[in-house]
């Protein structure tokens, strides 16, 4: 008890959050690929993920005791959870190719959905800890 | 999670203690303490018997499982 030490989040500026803007920058992907075929830019689909810094950001300096541990664990588990069963559909609907008729369409779905689902699992995280941590209903 | 009464608040006061006092000693948050409290958080072993060891009262005084 007495010889326990335990950390403290790392502290983050809310304001942080507005980094997921940058995920906006996805769509140009539209633009390169009709001029030059480029598909990179889709990537930056991923970045909507940085709006979980807002939800990180309002949990600085929380001292990381047991409670926060297992609702840490518990956001994780919810949010990899569902990132692996929209992993499995995008891998099933990939396969369609009645659906994605050439490999070029089954590469722009691929970079969109995994950047969105690498957003939607970094986002869910924070926020899911977040609601958990701060919720006044039983637990 | 299990239910259960908890009436740490009783021997917590018994002691004069503050929430925050009490989550300083056993080393975990105010709100903690709160939602234990309430009943809405299990503690572990560890922690419950951190918390009977300060207030001085038997776990099962202090957490009462139906």
């Amino acid at each position: 008890m007495k010889g326990d030490k335990l950390m403290t989040t790392r502290r983050i500026n809310p304001k942080l959050g507005l980094l997921g803007v940058l995920g906006f920058f996805g769509f140009f992907g539209i633009w390169t690929y009709k001029a030059d075929g480029t598909v990179f830019p889709f990537i930056f689909f991923a970045f909507f993920g940085f709006f979980g810094f807002f939800f990180e950001g309002k949990m600085s300096s929380t001292l990381m005791d047991e409670r926060y541990r297992e609702n840490k664990q518990r956001a994780e588990l919810v949010s990899y959870r569902m990132g692996m069963r929209l992993a499995f559909l995008t891998l099933i609907t990939s396969s369609w190719s009645w659906l994605l008729p050439s490999s070029e369409m089954t590469l722009i779905f691929l970079t969109i959905s995994l950047s969105l689902i690498f957003a939607l699992v970094v986002f869910l995280s924070e926020y899911l800890l977040y609601c958990y941590d701060s919720s006044d209903s039983g637990e | 999670m299990a239910e259960f009464i908890c009436n740490l608040k009783k021997y917590r006061l018994m002691k004069e203690l503050t929430q925050d006092q009490l989550a300083q000693l056993v080393g975990v948050r105010r709100e903690t303490i709160m939602r234990l409290e309430k009943g809405q958080y299990n503690p572990s072993l560890k922690l419950a018997i951190d918390i009977s060891r300060v207030v001085e009262a038997a776990i099962e005084d202090i957490f009462v499982f139906e």
